[in-house]
């Protein structure tokens, strides 16, 4: 049987590329603001934590304690040629000032932030760009915002979160041994990603110019 | 260099009223929307297809320098 010579070439169909981030953004943020403000009714009205708001008893963990484990007194669980040690003290205060409290939260607090605001821009971004299009100059706005929310945000969340809870920690001790310099730190993945999308909002600029071109192409 | 600083016009008005023809006649000899030529009329284009060249020099028979020029200072 011939085919008729007629026929149109097959086409793909045009698939949405914001398929399927659009509708995992959509469930995460509902998700996600349900469990804030059901959180935060448990914690205003009842016994719930959000944070380390509301906690009663404030336990932080320090790891820099190490000790030996006296694998002698211990039965032998590990085979032959396995050394065991322990690290790291759990330390916990039951009745905890304000200023403990206040550390205790920021050691939660801007990692959550940064999370929590980096998935609502990116729910604007791809809303903005359902509706106005993938290369529209208000996207490329927003992954620049998005892009220096998380490459600064990786450093300065992990830097103060870590300083709260070094902070914490040395208000626990008879002695105190402050070291500010070890407060710094950052979350490699996240200034990684940040950098990246500040890279790919440049390349998206050169797309919308040239959708521009084309646009204006008779 | 953005898409809009340049200093070519286009003398598509002059070409259609001394033809006696109009756009939307131009639009269906050439194969291009009203829309589009409207936009290159209009000086709003910011390119212009060799296909779409050729088939307006056909339709109204002149050159490409008939249709398009370069506007310089002091002129």
């Amino acid at each position: 049987m011939e085919l008729p010579l007629t026929a149109t070439p097959l086409r793909r169909a045009a698939r949405n590329p914001l398929r399927p981030l659009d509708v995992t953004l959509d469930v995460l943020v509902k998700v996600m603001t349900s469990f804030l403000v059901l959180s935060s009714l448990t914690m205003v009205f009842g016994s719930g934590t959000l944070l380390g708001f509301g906690e009663r008893t404030i336990c932080v963990r320090d790891d820099s304690p190490s000790f030996d484990s006296g694998a002698d007194h211990l039965p032998s669980l590990f085979k032959p040629g396995v050394v065991a040690s322990q690290s790291g003290l759990s330390l916990c205060v039951n009745d905890p000032s304000f200023g403990q409290r206040a550390l205790n939260v920021a050691t939660q607090l801007p990692s959550f932030v940064l999370y929590f605001a980096a998935i609502l821009m990116l729910w604007r971004l791809v809303r903005h760009a359902a509706q106005a299009g993938p290369f529209h100059p208000g996207n490329v706005r927003r992954l620049q915002v998005l892009g220096w929310w998380l490459a600064v945000g990786g450093v300065v969340a992990k830097t103060a979160e870590e300083a709260a809870r070094t902070s914490l920690i040395d208000g626990m001790y008879r002695t105190a041994d402050l070291d500010p310099l070890g407060w710094f730190g950052f979350q490699f993945s996240l200034v990684l990603t940040g950098l990246g999308l500040l890279a790919v909002a440049r390349i998206l600029r050169m797309g919308v110019e040239m959708r521009e071109d084309l646009e204006g192409t008779v | 260099m953005s898409g809009d600083d340049h200093a070519v016009e286009v003398g598509l008005d002059a070409l259609l009223a001394a033809r006696g023809m109009t756009l939307t006649q131009l639009s269906e000899l050439v194969g291009v929307s009203v829309v589009n030529l409207s936009v290159l009329k209009n000086g709003r284009a910011r390119a212009i297809r060799f296909s779409t060249l050729t088939r307006l020099c056909e339709v109204l028979d002149c050159q490409p320098g008939d249709l398009l020029r370069v506007r310089r200072e002091g002129r």
